[in-house]
């Protein structure tokens, strides 16, 4: 009786989505049977779409061992929607990091989970990469502006280069990334360089986005050229 | 006085029918949009077997009954609740959870869907290394012998 009823109800839009699905689901078991298809998959018996899901789950001290399950699981995980599914799922994490400074003049970043309480070694930030010619123009207009003359001497760039020294200006987290800036420094000037970002689910550096570094943080109180010791913490949500 | 329970019937891919109260379905958002728009007393889901069916449903039951009592004590029924789920959840193989997240995802059962795919990452948190996660998943790596060697030198430096 039961069928005959369903037969009598018009057609709704969760009978012509149930069809659509279904046909969705056939299609998806035709693709499945052959194998290569389904070791193309985040995790086989399952779409990628809720393989994500399963993966914005994980506890991020994990990520070391789950980027090396698979290439496909290495580039899922540093991908922006991960980000975004954590921040919905409020799985996001609370992490320390710390830049140091060894007696050497080498700078080393460390991350705390609270959680797990273990601390890991982040990868050595790339050296900045002086562009000769777009900063040292950049910063000689600078330096130009603030000693106020119109008509200045023009330096070689030999000399800008070995009298610039690259420093850390500060530290933030943004979309589950720890972005640190950098500025060119030779008392009492500052150049802004851009900087680089720390992909957590990579654990590989980049560049940051162009402008997105510039009058960041208060300059030149994490000089990093004097002294040593811890420089620099700020907390990052991931 | 006590309002007459309206039951419906579902039916799986594989014919088996359980009869349950509107309440139940109502549970899962695909299931409600159905019967609201289509009053029958039975309905197919043609995408769900028996055994998963059977599942869903006592999920389902499970939570409808504490969230009508919890009116008062809810810090206790949501204990008590917590507790069922894991129960419920230690008692599975891996494919039937993967089956249940397929089912929760179509039926739209959110709360089902996150303890299924939570009871996944648990899974592989739980495991040792990635070659544990490889075998428990059933997952064949795409690494060659010189990716997989490089991105193992760049964790083995992170924890000394």
């Amino acid at each position: 009786m039961g069928s005959v009823m369903s037969l009598s109800c018009p057609k709704t839009k969760e009978q012509t989505q149930e069809e659509e699905l279904s046909n969705k689901s056939c299609e998806t078991r035709k693709t499945c049977s052959s194998k290569e298809q389904e070791y193309s998959r985040l995790i086989p018996n399952l779409p990628d779409e809720l393989s994500l899901q399963i993966l914005a789950m994980l506890p991020r001290i994990c990520y070391s061992n789950v980027q090396l399950v698979s290439r496909r699981w290495r580039s899922a995980l540093s991908t922006p929607e991960l980000f975004t599914l954590r921040k919905e799922l409020g799985k996001t994490e609370e992490w320390l990091y710390l830049l140091t400074k060894s007696q050497e003049g080498n700078l080393s970043l460390h991350a705390l989970d609270p959680v797990s309480k273990r601390w890991q070694r982040l990868p050595p930030m790339p050296v900045i990469v002086y562009e000769k010619e777009p900063t040292t123009s950049s910063m000689w207009n600078l330096m130009r502006s603030l000693l106020g003359r119109k008509e200045a001497q023009v330096l070689p760039n030999e000399f800008l280069a070995d009298l610039l020294k690259p420093i850390v200006t500060g530290m933030t987290c943004y979309n589950g990334r720890l972005c640190v800036t950098q500025s060119l420094y030779s008392c009492p000037f500052f150049f802004d360089a851009g900087g680089k970002f720390y992909d957590p689910g990579t654990s590989l550096w980049g560049e940051m986005p162009s402008g997105m570094g510039q009058g960041w943080p208060a300059k030149g109180i994490y000089n990093t050229s004097s002294g040593f010791g811890w420089h620099l913490v700020a907390a990052i949500e991931q | 006085m006590e309002n007459e329970k309206k039951m419906i019937t579902l039916k799986s891919s594989d014919d088996v029918t359980f009869e349950v109260e509107e309440a139940v379905v109502l549970e899962s958002q695909f299931l409600s949009h159905l019967v609201q728009d289509c009053p029958a007393p039975e309905h197919k889901i043609k995408e769900v077997t028996g055994k998963i069916l059977s599942k869903v449903v006592e999920y389902c039951e499970k939570h409808v009954v504490v969230v009508v009592d919890g009116g008062d004590s809810s810090s206790s029924s949501g204990d008590d609740l917590k507790k069922w789920d894991d129960k419920f959840i230690k008692e599975m193989d891996l494919s039937t959870v993967y089956d249940l997240i397929a089912a929760a995802n179509y039926l739209n059962i959110q709360a089902l869907l996150d303890l299924m795919c939570q009871r996944v990452a648990d899974v592989i948190t739980a495991c040792k290394d990635h070659k544990e996660i490889r075998e428990t998943l059933g997952i064949v790596s795409d690494y060659t012998a010189e990716e997989e060697a490089e991105v193992l030198k760049e964790n083995e430096w992170a924890f000394d």
